[in-house]
């Protein structure tokens, strides 16, 4: 569906430093996925929640699972809660997916349209660790309401399957991360809790029920440790926070991409930027459009000089997450502001979310996600952010 | 207001780097022009508090953009926290007052992060000690002591902090706020018209001694009307001098300063590319002076169709047009939108005064407001003069685009999409902007404007519109007498000559509407924001100009233009002129300077429209209190009576 390829797949290689174009997948991982996809009933299917360390191979690891799970199961799901690299969404987003077809090639990350999505508009949950939380378990809720409740109390769809469910969560392991992480296990209570650890031993979890208080007698999930699939995690997670920007850059710039009509011949980054330039944007009365900062208080007067070419989340404010006044309601998709015109009342959007989508956002949610500057300087049409002579 | 010779020349550096793409290194940064930060570091730097809250709320807008540098963020740390410090505020109340131990943290936090912020950027890991460090950096030894007593011992007292407080101000003051203000003051706007103006004066010096010098001796025995411009003044003050020169020089000069003219042109093309609209402004204000001038000498233009008034005009015409001629005619050879950029600044102009003075015309015409009247007689009588001499420039702009343009530069709505990729093509519907904008502007007081918009119909290759155009009443009655007697000044004259124009701005109107129910596949009035919510919200932008994200597509020309982000609604007073607001702000903490007083005649021409009397509910009433009850005549506004103001009521109702 919304799937697409990223644009520059070699590079994406090149800078996260995989070996070789297929990823290496140990037999005993191989053997994790298999245990937790096929040594359960199908009823109910297997929750599995993946954690572990930063560049320890969780969404590696989780992608594989995926595969393995789709080889008995029609559609899996998987909820993604890591919003600094999330898997099929741009970063910023907490969200849910139905997938329904393998991917054959782990090193390719592709872009789906999630089934419910929330713009939490940061690369980390440390921003706001308990609205992280709120959302996580918001959309852990809806999996439970819409594919995990058994057929009786379906009226509507009574063949509906159960679905199994991959939860990624992020390599924030420590302090509050840690705490994060024992709230997720203990609300989602999965048939499989996956720890991968790395050789660096202090940079791993604990070992065991560490969401547990100690001493407490364990009963529950399936326990499984399973070492990272590279054993030469030395300098490794300096690298990664390096590249993770790029990653991010990418993440963006792809998702961006499907503005664009897929038959276009765009082979780079400036071309790119040059055909997002020329590209008709949406219009939409600024007054018919609330926007919200988040984690920030601006005043009103200055709000546009916030929002312009910036990216926002489109969020639909007759959708809520859950029935709480304070939750925020669903997001549809990103967009950038890519101009504000007040004397006209109208504000420009660049955004690859259909229109009869778009026609129910009326709320623009502003994070701190910033939008990567090869989509601001291009020749010609370089953005007036973009500025010579900075100290 | 003359800059030194040296900041020119790193000037005409600035413009090689730019055509040299790679050389220059960009970063994100949250400001949209460099105006707008010189905005913020005054303002954040002045001691009105007012102008202060308004730097930290635009700083706090840049805050979520990410990109802010670490300076300006502890600067707007520390003033906001100053500004709640009894030390540094003697007016604040005494209810809202923050405890000293708040205080004492408030400063600290913020001198924690300016030095780990400044000091952790480029420091690898342990080779130099953040004391050792932060003396390379020239950070005052003060706030290394505050940021290891407060992060690791007692949170040092209000008193040491408040002195490093004012410490940490200067520092960045000396460290950031000026050499970047030094860095970047080329591209403050200010300065960047000071340079396009200098290199305009200085190839107009230089194509005056090249065209018949004689012609030099015309311009500068001119009046000059406009004493806004003081550098005009002075220059044609040296003008006069260097015309003398010429005139000694008189016949000598020949085929090679042929040569010389292509190169000035070719020289002030070069500035035209870098500079669109800086230079089609600058021009213009040239060029309405000279016209001013000249206009006022030649007599009344004919309203026979069939001359050319470039021709007709000879006293019009000859020398200054000449000297204009060769400019316009050579820039819009080689940028042929260069005149609809210069139509459209025209036609804004125009469009600003109309929006003064109109709003006299709308009054009377409008049935409702018989209890509203303001009669500002002398002036809408120098304005009628004024636009009679625009007219005939506009109807030149427009011969002249008709020369210059290309058949395949005028392209239709549906094409427009396909070759969006192309530069220097014109949409229809940008044209068919200008004529709407004309037709708005074009007062009835004036047969040239019709027959100009009539031409500009025909440019357009669009013969319904044409036809359409030729039924106006305004066209049709080109021969009425619009004539102007000077020395007639009385009421009657005016207000027989307002009556008129009412009947026909009426019938404008209703062609317009019919107009606009006709043909709806290209309305040329637009549908209103209302009409547009009911529909969907969300619609793919119709026409669509490349322009580079962030800023708004420009209808002529690819640049694109700058928006104003100014939200108007906090502002209602200058929503009429945004585009103001910030440099009157600028000027408010400068407290002098020319362009303040101009603004400052601005707003009065824009209220002297505004008369109100009837104590209307209007949110713009209390701004108005000084016109409140008071009624503009013959330029000055007068205390009315309630019963004098009946008087004038009824007079009223009888002419409508």
């Amino acid at each position: 569906m919304g799937e697409l390829k990223l644009l520059e797949k070699k590079k994406i290689v090149e800078t996260t430093e995989v070996p070789s174009p297929s990823i290496y997948i140990p037999d005993h991982w191989s053997e994790t996925a298999k245990r937790i996809a096929f040594d359960s009933t199908t009823c109910p299917p297997p929750i599995a929640f993946i954690c572990g360390a930063k560049n320890s191979g969780k969404t590696t690891f989780s992608r594989h699972l995926l595969n393995t799970l789709l080889q008995r199961y029609k559609e899996v799901a998987y909820l993604d809660t890591d919003c600094g690299q999330p898997e099929f969404t741009p970063p910023g987003c907490l969200s849910l997916s139905v997938i329904d077809e393998q991917t054959p090639d782990l090193t390719i990350p592709t872009i789906k349209t999630p089934v419910r999505c929330l713009f939490f508009g940061d690369n980390s949950a440390k921003r706001d660790p308990e609205t992280y939380i709120k959302y996580v378990f918001s959309l852990y809720d809806y999996f439970i309401t819409d594919y995990y409740m058994s057929n009786e109390s379906m009226s509507e769809n009574p063949g509906k399957p159960l679905l199994p469910l991959v939860v990624n969560t992020p390599g924030w392991v420590k302090g509050i991360g840690r705490d994060m992480l024992e709230k997720m296990v203990r609300y989602f209570s999965p048939t499989h809790v996956v720890q991968i650890r790395i050789t660096a031993e202090k940079k791993n979890l604990p070992s065991g029920a560490f969401w547990l208080p100690e001493g407490q007698e364990y009963e529950g999930p399936d326990l499984i440790e399973i070492k990272t699939a590279f054993e030469d995690s030395f300098k490794r997670s300096v690298l990664i926070l390096k590249d993770a920007r790029l990653m991010r850059d990418i993440r963006i710039i792809a998702y961006f991409r499907q503005c664009l009509a897929s038959d276009l011949d765009i082979s780079s980054r400036k071309e790119l930027a040059h055909a997002l330039a020329s590209h008709p944007p949406y219009e939409v009365p600024l007054s018919s459009i609330k926007v919200t900062h988040l984690y920030c208080q601006v005043p009103s007067s200055e709000s546009f000089h916030a929002l312009n070419a910036s990216i926002v989340g489109l969020a639909v404010t007759s959708a809520k997450s859950t029935n709480s006044e304070a939750c925020t309601p669903w997001c549809v998709g990103l967009g950038i502001v890519r101009g504000i015109d007040v004397s006209k009342d109208l504000l420009y959007v660049l955004t690859p979310v259909p229109q009869r989508v778009l026609v129910k956002v009326d709320l623009l949610l502003q994070g701190f996600l910033q939008i990567p500057t090869s989509l601001l300087q291009v020749q010609g049409y370089r953005s007036p952010y973009m500025s010579a002579n900075v100290l | 207001m003359e800059l030194p010779l040296n900041s020119q020349i790193e000037y005409t550096e600035e413009i090689e780097e730019e055509e040299e793409e790679e050389k220059v290194c960009y970063k994100l940064v949250p400001w949209l022009t460099w105006d707008e930060w010189n905005f913020v570091r005054k303002n954040l730097l002045s001691s009105s508090p007012d102008s202060i809250a308004a730097a930290l709320a635009r700083i706090s807008a840049w805050r979520i953009r990410g990109c802010i540098p670490i300076q300006i963020e502890v600067a707007a740390n520390i003033i906001e926290t100053q500004q709640k410090d009894p030390f540094f505020r003697e007016d604040l109340n005494k209810d809202v007052l923050v405890s000293e131990e708040l205080l004492a943290m408030l400063y600290s936090t913020a001198i924690i992060r300016l030095v780990n912020g400044i000091v952790d950027k480029g420091r690898k890991k342990e080779d130099i000690s953040i004391a050792g460090r932060a003396a390379q950096l020239g950070l005052p030894p003060m706030l290394i002591d505050i940021r290891h007593e407060a992060s690791h011992r007692d949170l040092p007292s209000l008193q040491l902090v408040r002195v490093a407080s004012v410490e940490v101000l200067d520092w960045i003051k000396s460290t950031y706020w000026e050499p970047q203000k030094k860095k970047v003051s080329f591209s403050f706007h200010k300065n960047k018209v000071d340079y396009v103006r200098k290199t305009i004066k200085s190839k107009l010096h230089k194509l005056a001694s090249h065209l018949d010098p004689k012609l030099a001796t015309q311009i500068t025995s001119r009046p000059l009307k406009r004493k806004r411009n003081k550098q005009l003044n002075v220059n044609f003050g040296r003008y006069n001098h260097f015309s003398r020169t010429v005139e000694k020089l008189h016949g000598s000069h020949s085929q090679g300063s042929k040569k010389q003219i292509t190169k000035i042109l070719r020289n002030l093309l070069q500035v035209y590319t870098s500079f669109p609209s800086e230079v089609v402004a600058v021009l213009l204000d040239f060029l309405m002076t000279t016209y001013d001038s000249s206009c006022n000498e030649s007599v009344e233009p004919s309203d026979n169709l069939e001359v050319d008034p470039i021709s007709e005009n000879s006293q019009t015409q000859t020398g200054i047009s000449d000297l204009w001629k060769i400019i316009i005619t050579r820039l819009s050879s080689k940028e042929p939108t260069f005149i609809l950029i210069m139509l459209r600044e025209l036609l804004e102009r125009l469009e600003t005064q109309e929006s003064t003075t109109s709003k006299t015309g709308e009054l009377l015409s409008s049935p409702l407001s018989t209890g509203r009247v303001s009669l500002s007689c002398s002036q809408s009588k120098a304005e009628i003069h004024k636009k009679e001499k625009l007219s005939c420039l506009v109807m030149w702009l427009i011969e002249i685009y008709d020369k210059v343009k290309l058949p395949s530069q005028i392209v239709g709505g549906a094409e427009f999409h396909g070759s969006s990729a192309k530069t220097n093509v014109v949409s229809n519907a940008a044209l068919r902007d200008l004529l709407k904008k004309y037709l708005l502007v074009s007062s009835p007081y004036n047969s040239q404007f019709a027959r100009s918009a009539l031409l500009f119909a025909q440019i357009m290759g669009n013969m319904s519109l044409v036809e359409k155009l030729k039924k106006l009443p305004t066209i049709c009655s080109a021969n009425m007498d619009l004539s102007l007697d000077t020395d007639h000044t009385g009421n009657r004259h005016i207000i027989i000559q307002q009556e008129s124009s009412i009947t026909r701005a009426r019938e404008m109107l209703d062609f317009l509407k019919r107009r606009r129910s006709k043909d709806e596949g290209a309305p040329i009035v637009e549908s209103s924001s209302k009409e547009r919510m009911k529909q969907d919200r969300w619609t793919v932008a119709k026409s669509w100009n490349p322009c580079s994200i962030g800023m708004l597509p420009c209808s002529l020309g690819s640049k694109g233009v700058l928006p104003v982000l100014d939200r108007a609604i906090d502002v209602p007073e200058f929503q009429s002129a945004p585009q103001r607001k910030e440099i009157w702000k600028l000027n408010r903490c400068v407290g002098h300077g020319g362009d303040n007083a101009e603004f400052l005649e601005e707003t009065n021409a824009i209220k002297e429209g505004m008369v109100v009397e009837d104590g209307q509910a209007n949110n713009q009433d209390s701004l108005l209190d000084p016109f409140k009850g008071r009624l503009m005549i013959d330029g000055v506004y007068k205390k009315v009576g309630a019963e004098e103001l009946l008087v004038i009521e009824s007079s009223v109702r009888i002419l409508v």
